[in-house]
């Protein structure tokens, strides 16, 4: 029960547990739980659990779209006539378990064509055994292998890394939008790329008549964005990603639903869940820019703690990209 | 009392539990239009809560960031328009109430309870009673939630999650997605009380606790709130109205405003707590005759 009375300088909000007996079933559970509750699990985490199969968009009108999770990443699955197109593969210890997933929602559907969002292993490790799985749709549908559609940035970094050759793009582009036909692929797919994003290759994909888009990872729900410098990163192009997608999406009502986005990793969201995350994005480039401007050095700029606000959610201390990092991606990027 | 006084309760509960339709899952029927009562919190509730007000909220470090860190202006971008309260706070918001059973049309099972408050969400919230699961983590979070429902005695018991971020205060005081929600709804006669438990790992330390009444009120009829954004300043593409540190701190104002030490302005669990009454006397006396604020617990105050 909160009670105020701004008129008094003794104005209080006074718990429901202060100040009345509780029926017997709030005695218990939270409301007695007044100690400071254990932090719990990262929801958006994936778990031991197994793949998970979300429908996205499942009609005549929009077409067949799921999003399987637990892979590494997240990959998008749309459904057409015979075929399937993927944006991203998951890891390669995955990809026999999306192999049977993809058999789980449309057995009598193959692989056509796989779009990499960006040169990841999380995205490409599972390409070439889901790939060699499917049919090349534009040689014939009995041609075996299936398109692996990415940026040609893409193809350079996995090259110059030695990713297995079978992983490797085979069909690549280098404008900042491209297209895919309904006639092949089921769906008007639009392509776009952001040159400077979390590295040099990263695009997103667009299902106009779905109205999905996913985004790789310059959208997820888990953890600040993941920008990689020495591969063309920048906290600019990560911003500019969120804004296009936020131009582009059409929310239903009341700024919800509509448009579906489906992050490189974490939940499946809309329009206001990218706001958020751009809001978070811009506020902590501003933050570090005003510092920058008055000459703090980068660990001047860490002890102030320029993403506080958001570490509670976004943050990590420890694993692969910490809070520290994501600060530093970020000073890197201001300065160059 | 009469001696027969038992044995009448008594035969009319066999009485009830014989008539068709009667279950005993149900106790209570909520449904009715009903309207807000304004006996608690209506400055925040009408007008709207005082920019740099924390006070009495179990918020943590981050939450107070966010919220000095926060520029009303934000609400003027086309993409903040339109928005919908959560569902945590719509309950506590301004707006009457329509509730409405949804009956399986073959078994006349109770499939839901429907609640409908105007500009509440993208649709109304369904409070499922058939025993249907929670969706996966990775399922799509709305402002109202995904919400279970069971019976307590005559206490609707709801369960919520699956939330988009909200606020717990509409002064830049965020409620995380990763929150959870906890209600118990009770009707009295007219009278219904609706409890809210907000458990948020990532902006508060304790739970959030809430109380809000209606009365049952048959003529109202909660109006469609159609909303198109617009432009409402133009500003470059993508900024983000926000306010950097150290620029401003409202919490100094609204304490000086009340006469209260800063430290209670910037909340805290511990300021929920009637004991921190005494606190503020306690400040309230070391700083008789001495015009520089203290903080409460009577040390010189650095954030002035």
């Amino acid at each position: 029960m909160e009670r105020r009375k701004h008129s008094c300088a003794l104005c209080l909000t006074v718990t429901l547990a202060g100040v009345v007996a509780l029926p017997s079933g709030l005695s218990e559970g939270p409301v007695a739980a007044q100690s400071k509750p254990e932090r719990e699990a990262r929801p958006e985490r994936a778990d031991d659990s197994g793949l998970q199969v979300l429908p996205v968009r499942d009609s005549e009108r929009y077409g067949r779209v799921h999003m399987i999770a637990g892979a590494g990443a997240n990959i998008t699955v749309q459904t057409t006539g015979r075929g399937i197109v993927l944006v991203d593969a998951g890891t390669a210890d995955m990809a026999e378990e999306v192999l049977a997933t993809l058999h789980g929602i449309a057995s009598d559907k193959v692989v056509w064509a796989i779009v990499n969002t960006s040169g990841d292993a999380d995205k490409t490790g599972g390409v070439a055994t889901i790939a060699q799985a499917g049919n090349n749709i534009l040689r014939g549908v009995n041609d075996p292998g299936a398109q692996v559609i990415a940026h040609e940035n893409v193809l350079s970094r996995m090259s110059q890394e030695d990713a297995p050759v079978l992983s490797w793009p085979t069909d690549t582009f280098f404008v900042t939008m491209w297209t895919l036909p309904s006639f092949y692929y089921g769906d008007g797919i639009q392509i776009n790329h952001f040159p400077r994003a979390l590295t040099n290759g990263d695009s997103m994909v667009w299902f106009r008549r779905a109205d999905v888009i996913a985004t790789g990872d310059i959208f997820r729900t888990d953890t600040y964005p993941v920008i990689d410098l020495a591969h063309g990163g920048n906290v600019k192009g990560v911003i500019d990603g969120l804004n296009w997608v936020i131009e582009t999406a059409i929310a239903s009502q009341r700024a919800e639903g509509g448009t579906l986005i489906v992050p490189g990793h974490g939940r499946l969201s809309d329009r206001a869940d990218v706001v958020y995350y751009r809001d978070m994005v811009t506020i902590v480039r501003d933050r570090m820019k005003d510092m920058i401007s008055r000459g703090m050095t980068l660990e001047q700029i860490r002890s102030a703690g320029p993403t506080l606000d958001y570490d509670g959610r976004y943050g990590e201390t420890t694993g692969p990209w910490t809070t520290d990092m994501f600060v530093e991606s970020v000073y890197g990027s201001l300065i160059e | 009392m009469s001696g027969s006084g038992p044995l009448i309760v008594l035969l009319s509960f066999v009485a009830a539990l014989l008539i068709p339709g009667v279950t005993s899952a149900q106790r209570v029927d909520v449904t009715g239009e009903y309207a807000q009562l304004f006996h608690e919190d209506q400055p925040e509730r009408g007008p709207g809560p005082e920019v740099g007000d924390y006070l009495g909220l179990p918020i943590n470090e981050h939450a107070r960031q966010r919220a000095l860190a926060w520029d009303a202006s934000l609400l003027t971008l086309p993409e903040w328009q339109c928005r919908s309260h959560g569902a945590d706070y719509i309950v506590r918001g301004p707006q009457s109430v329509r509730i409405w059973k949804e009956i399986a049309p073959v078994t006349r099972d109770l499939i839901s309870w429907n609640a409908e408050w105007s500009r509440a969400s993208e649709t109304y919230r369904e409070i499922f009673m058939d025993g249907r699961p929670h969706p996966p983590e990775w399922a799509p979070h709305t402002w109202r939630g995904f919400s279970t429902g069971r019976w307590e005695g005559n206490m609707l018991v709801i369960t919520t999650t699956h939330l988009k971020e909200s606020y717990v205060r509409r002064n830049g005081i965020p409620r995380s997605d990763w929150a959870t929600l906890a209600e118990y709804v009770m009707r009295r006669g007219d009278v219904l009380t609706w409890v809210t438990i907000i458990n948020d790992p990532v902006y508060l330390t304790e739970p959030m606790i809430r109380t809000t009444e209606y009365r049952l009120a048959t003529n109202l009829n909660p109006p469609p709130f159609p909303c198109d954004a617009v432009i409402e300043i133009p500003r470059p593409k993508g900024a983000v109205p926000h306010v950097l540190p150290g620029t401003a701190d409202p919490t100094v104002d609204f304490a000086a405003k009340y006469g209260l030490p800063v430290e209670a302005a910037r909340g805290g669990a511990e300021t929920m707590y009637p004991e921190y009454r005494e606190r503020i006397r306690r400040w309230s006396a070391s700083r008789s005759g001495d015009a520089a604020p203290r903080s409460a617990d009577g040390g010189a105050d650095e954030r002035r």
